[in-house]
């Protein structure tokens, strides 16, 4: 950020209470682009998001590039209106650095750069994993949880010990929301698959045995895949589903039972777009009960990738001292979680 | 049927054995809990393979020289193992309450190291590796306990995890202890060949540090 530019307040102090800070956030890792507002209260303005659905196969990184490209301008402006706020208003701009798709990430970044430099206004670029963490934290109040955190890209276990998130169960190959996905696609589903998915499970009979991979802390997903994908066209899709589900959210269940014994923690969070699915929760709620735990689920709107908790933690980096240069905005496909550290909590 | 401790996936229990007509022996019954979030069959299956694979580790273990617990009885079907009862006290109390001189303790920590040395060149990891899965016996045996973490394995990598959580052991419950890791290092080198990739593999675990202490 230029010199001299120092960031005042944006003097909103009527409608949020005085001395606020307005940060807005922009998301794009994947195939969800998301534009969220936030002031330092925590109070959400505004959560704008759209999706970039493939018409045909996977998820291609310079297709979405171009679909968030396209969309970026009139998705801020929507999310403005939204607030009801002018560019003027905000103080600070954030958007996921990583880890995620290159092309979709260097999208992002760009239009964050040209918001700061446009408006003069510091920026901050946010691990997305964080940003899943903290929005959680806001909305379900969790102090010090245990986090599960599933998406299309992600499957971890997180810990909060010395300043830093610590990774201490993982995938030790695709993740979760990947292969749900996947399943639902080559099962002809419609798109988003985890959700046809989902419905087509509820109305499963019988229980086919997939291979169920746990190894302490660690899981693998790519041979419950693979041995799904053999089954479609030989057993009833609805009891594929049904059984993969059954049989991955077990798998996910039984870390995070491990995790709360290892770590001690009282509080599990569980977020990332696959906390939007039913069964799982119910596994969970299952699970941390007999433990005398607390279960948080962030709700999907703040589950899914979204705005709102990038704006959200940039505020966090932000009163904690961390602003970024222009060059330090440079997109991290693997940014590791452990990279960050956490001068707010 | 006494109650020894509860774990997440299973629960202990101390328990006369019959071992022959009027000759009994003390025995610790290990008992894979039923998980309810599951579904029945696939539960079963899990806690089955389990017990199947933990005995099957202690068996292995055992003939290649490592002081485990003597198996007298798996049930993969009713999902327990029985296993000797070792009388002694765990790794971890002793230390906490600081009975034995430091001297002994490293003396102890280059047995513990030749032990884990024997264990990884059986293939075998232990998966938990802490004071707390230690006993030393009444006899001033030591013994390793719980495998239920435990896999075969010929990975360098999974080797150095073993080592890395003795290591944050060491260092957080025990932090007066942080040298005594020498000791133990040493001892791994008399019974363990591929030492030096292995410390280098344990390089790489503690910079990634995902795993924590306890």
């Amino acid at each position: 950020m230029p010199a001299g530019n120092a960031v005042t307040h944006n003097g909103r102090g009527s409608k949020f209470g005085g001395g606020c800070l307005i940060s807005l956030g922009i998301e794009g890792t994947a195939y969800k682009l998301g534009v969220g507002i936030v002031t330092d209260k925590g109070e959400i303005l505004a959560n704008v998001s759209r999706v970039f659905s493939p018409k045909k196969g996977g998820l291609k990184p310079r297709e979405a590039a171009q679909y968030y490209a396209e969309n970026i301008s009139s998705l801020i402006r929507e999310s403005l209106e939204k607030a009801n706020l002018s560019a003027r208003d905000i103080d600070i701009v954030s958007f996921s650095q990583g880890p995620g798709m290159g092309p979709c990430l260097r999208v992002v970044a760009t239009a964050a750069r040209s918001l700061s430099l446009g408006l003069g206004i510091p920026i901050v670029g946010v691990n997305h994993g964080v940003a899943h963490i903290e929005i959680g934290r806001l909305i379900t109040k969790l102090e010090d949880p245990l986090v599960l955190f599933v998406s299309g890209g992600n499957t971890q276990v997180i810990t909060f010990q010395d300043r830093r998130y610590r990774v201490i169960g993982e995938t030790m190959d695709m993740a979760l929301g990947n292969c749900i996905d996947r399943l639902g696609r080559e099962l002809g589903l419609e798109f988003p698959w985890a959700l046809s998915v989902q419905e087509l499970a509820k109305r499963g009979e019988k229980f086919i045995e997939l291979p169920y991979i746990v190894k302490g802390m660690e899981l693998s997903f790519s041979g419950l895949l693979t041995s799904a994908l053999e089954k479609i066209g030989k057993v009833r899709p609805e009891d594929l589903c049904y059984s993969f589900l059954e049989t991955s959210f077990a798998m996910l269940t039984e870390v995070a039972e491990r995790g709360l014994t290892l770590t001690g923690k009282e509080e599990l969070l569980l977020c990332g777009g696959v906390g939007a699915l039913d069964r799982l929760k119910e596994m969970l709620k299952e699970m941390v009960s007999e433990h005398g735990a607390k279960l948080g689920v962030t709700p999907p709107e703040y589950s899914v990738d979204n705005g709102a908790m990038i704006a959200w933690t940039g505020i966090l980096y932000y009163k904690s001292g961390t602003k970024h240069k222009i060059e330090e905005t440079v997109v991290k496909q693997r940014f590791r979680i452990e990279e960050v550290e956490v001068n707010w909590r | 049927m006494a109650l020894m401790s509860k774990g997440a996936e299973a629960d202990l229990y101390l328990e006369e054995y019959e071992i022959s007509p009027g000759n009994k022996m003390k025995v610790v019954v290990k008992f894979r809990k039923e998980k309810k979030y599951r579904v029945k069959q696939l539960d079963r299956k899990i806690r089955s393979t389990r017990t199947r694979k933990e005995s099957k580790l202690m068996h292995s273990a055992r003939e290649n020289g490592v002081p485990v617990p003597w198996i007298l009885e798996v049930d993969p079907e009713n999902f327990y193992i029985v296993m000797e009862y070792v009388d002694g006290k765990r790794l971890r109390e002793i230390m906490l309450s600081k009975e034995l001189s430091k001297e002994s303790v490293n003396e102890l920590f280059r047995e513990i190291g030749r032990i884990v040395g024997k264990l990884h060149s059986s293939g075998i990891v232990h998966g938990d590796l802490t004071t707390g899965n230690m006993i030393l016996s009444e006899g001033g045996e030591l013994y390793l306990i719980d495998f239920g973490l435990g896999e075969f394995s010929k990975r360098a990598e999974d080797f150095a995890v073993d080592i890395y959580v003795l290591k944050r052991t060491l260092e957080s419950t025990h932090y007066e202890y942080k040298e005594t890791l020498k000791y133990f290092l040493e001892g791994y080198s008399q019974t363990f060949e591929k030492v030096r990739e292995v410390l280098e593999k344990l390089k790489d675990v503690e910079r990634r540090g995902r795993y924590v202490a306890r």
